[in-house]
Parts: structure tokens; C-alpha cells; sequence
């Protein structure tokens, strides 16, 4: 089911009233709202993930002959590499049709804007018109492969650096130290 | 992290298309388990983006060609059934195939439209998206940078019992001249 703009205008109108999150778990979890992938607090901290996989693994490398620090490290590294890995994926699923903005053209999105706004809002024109293209932009790349495959190629550029770092650590931490 | 014997997951790793490519890899190297599956299963990722690029790589431009042809003709513009259509006959032209009486008219029909043939289409399509292309190329260099780090880790980890034996012995060895040393050293005094 498609966004109605109604619903849309409306949403971001009651947003702009509002003072932030109240309860300590509202604040906890609009904390990370702009956090993306999390990867630059992994590289920070390679051996900050502990659970059962990671003490499994942690023994199957002991017992192929790393030290303990040796087999903790090459583990944590590991599981930078996957959480790189998770990332790539996640960059590359398609949009939900649900969450896809329906391809209007710019003059029928501006007049759904102004036919459709609830007067709490309070648009002025050049609102309107804003609003309308935004909408209109986003509907257009909703419905355009072409710039859905280039916001994806994007995304793991951006991903790259970390991809390499992952790889990099993974490749000195499997060494065996004499 | 992955294990070959670990339950079906959602998301990628859920998905039948990866599973058979994981396994497959995971086939090549035995299927090993612990460190050495989760690193093998690392590097058959590298592999599965490699393919993914490489597709990626003939897939946009195929698409930038539909939407030069698209663009420039009212009627499919705002139609995503043609849309593909286009797209589909496009790619079949582009790799060769012969296309059906109704896909080949609509191609001739908006290659006239916008003024173009195959090759001018491509090249044109091409060149829109060539800083695209270009990143892909680099994201191929970096699975295959990727794929050489992660198999000599995945040597590292799998001669690591031997070459952890071989530094014992070593160290045994060291040990038994010192005391060979030491007894010889012994035995001389006593000589003398």
C-alpha cells in the first residue's frame, strides 16, 4: 500500500510539533536514529562481540594452534568481515513496493499537494511546490532502474574502505605469530 | 556467521540463489566447519559479488539504453509493462539473439523515433553511465584483492596445527642442544 500524500503532509506536520522522545527507551533508540551500519564502532573496537559463536570459534582457532589473544583477535576481525558482509547485502535489497513514492509527473504531485493538504498544516505555495517535487523526484527514482542500481553501486563504494580494512585485518590476524 | 550445517536463514543468507552458490563453494574446500568455514564462506562471498557486479555491470547499461529509447517515445515512458518489454529485447539484441516479430517492431519503431541505431544506442548509453561502470570495475578489483587476502588466511588457518607442531619440534630440538651443549660442556671439564 502507497503513502497517501494526505497521510504524508500530515505525519510531517504532527512531527514538527513534537518535543523528542520522552521515556529513557524513546531516547535510547532515537540515539542511534542516524546510526547507518555501525561498522566504524567495530573497526574502533575489533573485540568488543562476545557470545556463543564467537567463544566457538574462539576454541576451534585454539585448538588449530593460535594463542588465546590470537584466537580472539582473528575472531573478532571475523565478525568485522561479516558485519561488512551483512552491510553490502542490506545496501543492495530493493526498495519494498510498499515504501516505493507512486510516479506522477511534477505538475500532478504538486496539485495532489494542494488538493490533499490539511489546513493544521499550514503550506504556503512555494511549500506546496517543494513538496511536490521532492515527491515527484523521489517518485521518479522509485520507478527508474536505472538510478536504483546506481543508488545501490553507490552505496558500496561508500562500503568499500571498510570492506578493505576488514579484509586487511582478517588476513594479519590469521597469521601464526612465531 | 555461517556454518554449513547451521538451519536456513532469512535474508540473503535464506535466499536459494546464494545457499547453492555457498555450498557449492563450501563443496570446493571440503566443507569445512569453525574458523576455516567462516572464512571460506567469507571468500565465497567475494565470489557471489564478483558475479553480482559483473551482471550489474551489462545490466545498466541495458537499462540506459531503455531509458534513452523510453524517454524519447510518449507512450512507454510512464509504462513499466513496456518498459520491460524494451528492456528485455534490448538485452537479447545486445547479446545476440534474434528477437519475435512484436519486440523487433517495437525496437525499430523507437530506434526511429529517437534518431538511433544499436551502436549509436550503446555508446550513447555508455557514456551516461560510465563513472558507474567504472566504480563496478573497481568494486570486481576489490573482491579479487578480497578473494587473495582471504585464501591466505585461509592457508594460514589451515597449516596452522602443522606449522604449530613443526615450531614444537623446533623448539624441542633447541632445547636438546642446549642440554647436548650443556653435557658436552660438562664432560670436558670433567676431561680436563
Amino acid at each position: 500500500m502507497k503513502i497517501s500524500v494526505s497521510k504524508l503532509i500530515a505525519n510531517r506536520s504532527n512531527a514538527l510539533k513534537s518535543t523528542g522522545p520522552r521515556s529513557e527507551v524513546g531516547k535510547r533508540r532515537s540515539a542511534v536514529n542516524s546510526k547507518k551500519h555501525g561498522l566504524n564502532s567495530l573497526l574502533m573496537s575489533a573485540d568488543s562481540e562476545v557470545g556463543e559463536e564467537f567463544s566457538l570459534l574462539v576454541s576451534d582457532a585454539i585448538r588449530l594452534g593460535y594463542s588465546e589473544q590470537d584466537a580472539r583477535a582473528v575472531v573478532a576481525t571475523l565478525q568485522l568481515g561479516r558485519a561488512v558482509i551483512d552491510a553490502k547485502h542490506h545496501a543492495y535489497q530493493d526498495k519494498p513496493e510498499s515504501e516505493k513514492v507512486e510516479a506522477l509527473t511534477r505538475p500532478e504531485w504538486i496539485r495532489s499537494v494542494r488538493d490533499t493538504q490539511i489546513p493544521e498544516s499550514q503550506m504556503r505555495e512555494s511549500d506546496i511546490r517543494w513538496v511536490g517535487n521532492v515527491m515527484f523526484k523521489q517518485g521518479q527514482q522509485d520507478h527508474d532502474p536505472v538510478s536504483q542500481l546506481v543508488v545501490k553501486i553507490e552505496e558500496h563504494r561508500k562500503l568499500m574502505r571498510y570492506e578493505q580494512r576488514a579484509v586487511n585485518q582478517i588476513r594479519k590476524a590469521a597469521r601464526i605469530k612465531k | 556467521m555461517t556454518d554449513s550445517k547451521s538451519p536456513p536463514q532469512s535474508g540473503y543468507e535464506g535466499s536459494p540463489d546464494y545457499q547453492q552458490h555457498l555450498s557449492k563453494v563450501m563443496a570446493d574446500y571440503d566443507h569445512p566447519t569453525g574458523l576455516i568455514g567462516e572464512l571460506v564462506a567469507q571468500l565465497a562471498d567475494a565470489f557471489w559479488w564478483i558475479n553480482v557486479y559483473r551482471r550489474d555491470k551489462e545490466q545498466i547499461v541495458i537499462a540506459q539504453m531503455t531509458k534513452i529509447l523510453t524517454d524519447a517515445s510518449v507512450y512507454v515512458s510512464r509504462d513499466e509493462a513496456r518498459w520491460l518489454e524494451t528492456a528485455e529485447a534490448l538485452s537479447a539484441l545486445v547479446a545476440g539473439r534474434g528477437l519475435e516479430n512484436d519486440a523487433a517492431n517495437l525496437i525499430e519503431d523507437l530506434m526511429v523515433q529517437g534518431q538511433h541505431n544499436l551502436a549509436s544506442l550503446r555508446s550513447e548509453a555508455v557514456s551516461r553511465v560510465l563513472t558507474k561502470i567504472d566504480t563496478l570495475d573497481r568494486l570486481i578489483d576489490r573482491q579479487f584483492k578480497n578473494i587473495k587476502l582471504l585464501m591466505q588466511a585461509i592457508e594460514s588457518a589451515r597449516f596452522a596445527p602443522e606449522l604449530h607442531k613443526k615450531l614444537q619440534l623446533e623448539v624441542e630440538q633447541l632445547e636438546l642442544q642446549i642440554q647436548k651443549a650443556h653435557e658436552d660442556q660438562r664432560l670436558e671439564v670433567d676431561r680436563q
